[in-house]
This record gives C-alpha cells, structure tokens and sequence, in this order.
C-alpha cells in the first residue's frame, strides 16, 4: 500500500498510457511503430490488472495471473508480427502499413 | 509525502513522458529505445503494487525479449532507420482528438465508479502457507493455474514456429532439396519438373 495513492491513480496512469499507444498506433507510418504503441496499450492493461489486484483484492491472485498470460500472449504477438513485417519488406521492400495492399482488388 | 509515494508520482510523469516520446521521436531506433525504458518503468510500478514475480517476467520478456526483437527488425528493414522519411501520416491531429476524447472518457468513467463496491474475489489457497509474492505466483501457477499455464505454453511454441515459417527467406528453398535450384537448369525452368 502506498499512502495518498488510491486505485484511481493507477487506473488514470494506465488510461493515459492506453491514450498514448492509441495514437502511436493510429498515426505511425511504418509496421514496427505500430506494433510498439500496440505494445503500449497492453502494457497499460496489464498495469490495470495488477493494479486492481494489489489495492482492491489483496487476498486473490487472479490479476498477476491474468497480466503473467497476457505478458505471455503480448510475446507471441510480437514474435508474429514482427516476422510478418520482415516479410513483408521482402516482399515489397517496404513496411509502410499505408503502402501494404497486396491483397486490395 | 512519504518516500514512497513521491516515487510512484516520478516514476509515473517519467513513464508517461517515455511512452510520448514513444510514439512521436523521428527515429525509430530512438522510439524502440524510449520503449524499453517505459517498460522498465512499468516494472517499477508492478513493484510498488506488490508483484514481484509479473515486475521480474515484465522485465525478462518485455526489455530482454520484446525489445531485441523490435530492434532486430528496425536494423533488418533499412529503410527504418531514415530520419528523411516521415515516421508519421497526415492524421496526428484528429488522432490526438480522439485519443484525448478516449482518455476523458475513461477517466470520467472510472473516478466516477465505486470501485468499493465490487464483491471481492475469493482468497487463492497459494497465498496461504506462502512466504511472499514470488512464492505464491509459482505455487499457484502449479496448481490452481495449471492447465491455462500448460496451453499458454502451446500457444507460444506455435506462434514461434509460425514466425520462423513467415520470416523463412522463400517458402521454395524448404523444396530445393528435392529439385535442383532455377538457375542451375539450362533455360527457363519449366514448371518445377526435375530434368534427368
């Protein structure tokens, strides 16, 4: 417990950082800025979780576990989509996500 | 204010001022860097909250592993790390409209709910008999949380094969093993037979 500092900081932190990674997602021009402010909201979330686990309910564990599966989920997705966008430079020596329209018709 | 809380008030105006710069420093390397540092920050919170064990694999997975992967892909997209090419769209302002008007939103919705009133969640049997936080998560993780601990397992060897199948250099080289390469075939390889 931290004294003056009450769940509603920690939810209003993790707000302001979701908002932050939004923006990067929504006005970064290449593949790799966007998976960083992707990266961003779900390390906003998982602060949530443990937050809502450290000052709400001391007593459960269900929070760090919840965040420890999405750490690990957050993993993979990165691991997938940065192959995804090594593959996609070769294949059109770009990783604009403006430029990526392969499969338009 | 106690020590403590006036860390957790510059560990948070450190980590919102890293995760702008983030999202909005011209090269991306930079950004990648900045990144790592807002991790590190989140870990510093998960301490202050009492998580040990998620600060630790915050720090392990995120800054040791995450980051070396962005970066990897920064250094093997050339093209990324040219200051001359405009890093972002047209949209920052009604994106910063927006994501401003989500923020208020959220902030309106969450001070104004009573968090007091949720019904609490029962006591997990791993804190019991348990001396500390990093204690607790691994005996529960062995227990109570064994089967999603086991398939979130599966999951991350599938997304690795799946990511070495994606960032293979050509899906044809697995077959030229079998068939000789195109440009040892005299002529316009005709359709992949093998020549005798």
């Amino acid at each position: 417990m931290i004294p003056g500092v009450t769940l509603d900081h920690y939810l209003l932190l993790s707000s302001a950082l979701f908002s932050i990674g939004l923006f990067g997602v929504l006005t970064r021009r290449n593949a790799v800025g966007v998976l960083m402010g992707l990266e961003l909201m779900l390390n906003a979330v998982n602060l949530n979780l443990v937050a809502f686990n450290g000052l709400l309910h001391r007593s459960a564990l269900g929070g760090q576990m919840l965040s420890l599966f999405t750490i690990t989920i957050a993993a993979a997705e990165a691991t997938v989509g940065l192959a995804l966008v090594v593959s996609l430079f070769r294949a059109r020596r770009s990783v604009r996500v403006d430029e990526a329209d392969l499969l338009k018709g | 204010m106690s020590f403590i809380t006036i860390l957790f008030y510059a560990v948070s105006a450190l980590m919102i001022f890293t995760a702008v710069r983030t999202v909005t420093a011209v090269h991306v390397f930079r950004s990648a860097l900045y990144l790592a540092a807002t991790l590190s920050l989140v870990a510093v919170q998960y301490l202050l909250l009492g998580a040990e064990f998620v600060a630790v694999v915050q720090l392990l997975v995120y800054v040791g592993a995450v980051i070396v992967l962005i970066i990897f892909a920064v250094m093997l997209t050339a093209q990324l790390g040219d200051e001359r090419i405009s890093q972002t769209n047209r949209l920052a302002l009604p994106a910063a409209l927006g994501c401003g008007a989500v923020f208020y939103l959220m902030g309106w919705a969450l001070t104004a709910t009573d968090w007091s009133k949720i019904t609490p969640a029962p006591a997990d049997p791993a804190l019991q008999g348990a001396s500390g936080n990093l204690q607790a998560v691994g005996l529960s993780l062995l227990s109570t949380y064994v089967y999603p601990f086991e398939i979130v397992g599966l999951i991350l060897f599938t997304a690795l094969v799946g990511a070495v199948l994606i960032a293979r250099k050509d899906l044809e080289a697995s077959a030229s093993t079998l068939r000789p390469r195109p440009e040892a075939l005299e002529g316009p390889p005709k359709g992949g037979e093998v020549p005798q």
